[in-house]
């Protein structure tokens, strides 16, 4: 009771102090928005970005010849099928490192929206269904995907080890890539059947190598998702104008919290309270990085139905180079990871992961199909669920319409403006210059 | 000589590090009052989106005279209408002394745990543990 009596005053305060602003110059807006002292300590949680977290699964993770290497494969389109698509392509340096589309397209259109890889080696699990749970497995399976890329493992290693500089550097970190011509030949295209290749050529080659030879082909294609991981881990934006602000927070600095708006302040507010959205949205990435169900109807140009984490849970158990697996390098405590813990059970359908909201104004449209062309819309629908199948009882019933009024969407967009940090190193934007 | 002394004294170096790692044990009755269950957290308090484990300890009222049950454990948000996205795997150490691994709470606010107790009558007696997890 006495917080929205205070929220009341806050507001009629943050009115008269804009209208200072028109008479008297700049004032502290600050003063405008109250926050009680279980906020701030929540704000403070929010921010900065800590350092990045190790992968012990990688051995090269921060090797910077690794990082190289992953940069010319990222953008290398030779990877794909077609020679035309490339990790890029999809993952574009001036979009944010995602799109711009709703779906994402590959040699095929997908039917996922594409994440952006901005702070990507911060979470626990990838793809919007996390069947991946570490960014060097996540990024091999774009290459074989029917939709992405197309590829397949002896390809690509044929590739890199007739590349001089991607074979210099290759062996250089994992050593060379002979078995793959001696004592003969391997196929020129090879991989193991999945749900969607089962009976092509390329799975038929597979099956006749020999199980050792397998093996040694799966250790080098994870060391080329562990060079583009390393690459990839260097994709950091921070120092938003929400993490000046809370640095300012921190040390009573004015000048430093007024990096955040009036509005956007408000907009914080809403975030932490009416809005409910600290629930999900929590830590510095602002997301728990695990999976809920918003009740979202398929989009309009969806004929497909997308189960999401159930069947993100069945392809990450199944898949030869989880955590859990062979080819992962010491990953600690096995015990530790919750990958040994996970179960398909039908209360996964149709969840899909948190994702961050730090540089989320940069990367419409929202959603795992892209449902949402602007933050205004995901904010409304969040405000009403209109559309939302919310009858389904396994919904979460956390999930209630916010009844946002109009002023009180612009200030959590702007606030989620807000979160957008500095552009990564621009010589990260593009292929590496050849030597 | 001083080897056996040597060995004894990392294993109880050993063991002081574990029983460190968890938090004190707290106590409940069971709803039939048939044991008296003793848990400690791996971490205290019980944290947000992080893996941790309990360590249970189960003993039989000495009247019921009961071996030790089987021991299942899971954990929901009663408000929420979930549970956990992992699921828990209950070992048993030794004689009335288990391990519940893989919980993970991801979100803040009211967790329920429930420890069901099961005898050899296939008769279930339950402790409920509640957490209310936060996130500032």
């Amino acid at each position: 009771m006495p917080k929205s009596k205070t929220t009341k005053a806050c507001g009629l305060i943050g009115m008269l102090l804009c209208c200072n602003v028109l008479k008297a110059g700049p004032v502290f807006p600050q003063e405008a928005v109250a926050f009680s002292q279980a906020e701030v300590r929540q704000i403070l949680r929010l921010s900065p970005l800590p350092p990045l977290p190790d992968d012990p699964s990688n051995a090269v993770a921060d090797n910077g010849t690794a990082a190289l290497l992953g940069q010319h494969l990222f953008f290398d389109p030779n990877l794909s099928s077609s020679q035309k698509i490339a990790c890029a392509s999809c993952h574009i340096p001036h979009e944010a490192w995602a799109d711009g589309q709703k779906t994402s397209q590959g040699v095929r259109r997908g039917r996922r929206n594409t994440p952006s890889l901005l702070n990507v080696a911060y979470n626990r699990w990838f793809f919007w269904d996390g069947r991946a749970d570490s960014l060097w497995s996540q990024a091999l399976q774009p290459i074989e995907s029917p939709d992405e890329m197309n590829g397949d493992r002896t390809a690509v290693l044929h590739y890199i080890r007739s590349t001089p500089h991607l074979y210099e550097l290759y062996r250089t970190l994992f050593g060379n890539l002979e078995f793959l011509i001696q004592p003969r030949k391997l196929p020129t295209h090879a991989q193991p059947a999945t749900a969607a290749k089962r009976d092509s050529e390329s799975v038929q080659a597979w099956e006749a190598i020999p199980e050792e030879t397998r093996t040694r082909i799966n250790d080098a294609f994870a060391n080329v998702g562990r060079s583009i991981a390393a690459f990839e881990r260097r994709l950091v934006s921070s120092n938003s104008r929400f993490d000046k602000f809370v640095d300012g927070l921190r040390d009573g600095d004015i000048a430093k919290q007024n990096a955040l708006s009036l509005n956007a302040r408000k907009g914080l507010s809403i975030f932490l309270g009416k809005g409910n959205c600290t629930l999900c949205h929590f830590g510095p990435t602002l997301s728990n990085g695990e999976f809920h169900s918003l009740g979202l109807a398929p989009p309009t140009y969806a004929s497909w139905t997308d189960l999401g984490r159930l069947t993100g849970v069945g392809a990450l158990l199944r898949d030869q180079f989880r955590l859990t697996g062979k080819y992962a390098n010491a990953v600690g405590k096995q015990i530790d990871l919750p990958t040994n813990f996970l179960v398909e059970s039908p209360e996964l359908a149709g969840k899909f992961k948190t994702p961050t909201l730090r540089n989320i104004a940069k990367t419409a449209p929202y959603m795992h199909a892209g449902h949402f062309a602007t933050l205004r819309d995901v904010v409304q629908f969040y405000s009403e669920f209109k559309g939302a199948d919310l009858a389904d009882h396994h919904r979460e019933t956390v999930l209630q319409r916010l009844r946002l009024v109009p002023d009180e969407i612009a200030q959590l967009v702007e606030f989620l403006e807000s979160l957008t940090g500095e552009d990564v190193d621009i010589a990260l934007t593009r292929p590496p210059l050849l030597k | 000589m001083l080897r056996p002394y040597i060995v004894q004294l990392v294993a109880l170096l050993a063991l002081a590090v574990i029983a460190d790692a968890f938090a004190v044990a707290r106590s409940v009755i069971s709803s039939g009052g048939g044991y008296l269950v003793e848990y400690s957290s791996s971490f205290d308090p019980m944290p947000l989106n992080r893996l941790f484990s309990l360590n249970i300890v189960i003993k039989p009222n000495k009247q019921s005279g009961r071996p030790s049950p089987l021991v299942n454990v899971d954990a929901r948000m009663p408000t929420h209408n979930h549970g956990m996205n992992t699921r828990i795997v209950v070992q048993k150490l030794e004689e009335g002394h288990y391990r519940a691994d893989g919980l993970l709470f991801h979100m803040p606010g009211h967790w329920r745990i429930t420890i069901d107790l099961t005898d050899e009558r296939n008769v279930t007696e339950q402790v409920v543990i509640n957490a209310q997890i936060q996130n500032d």
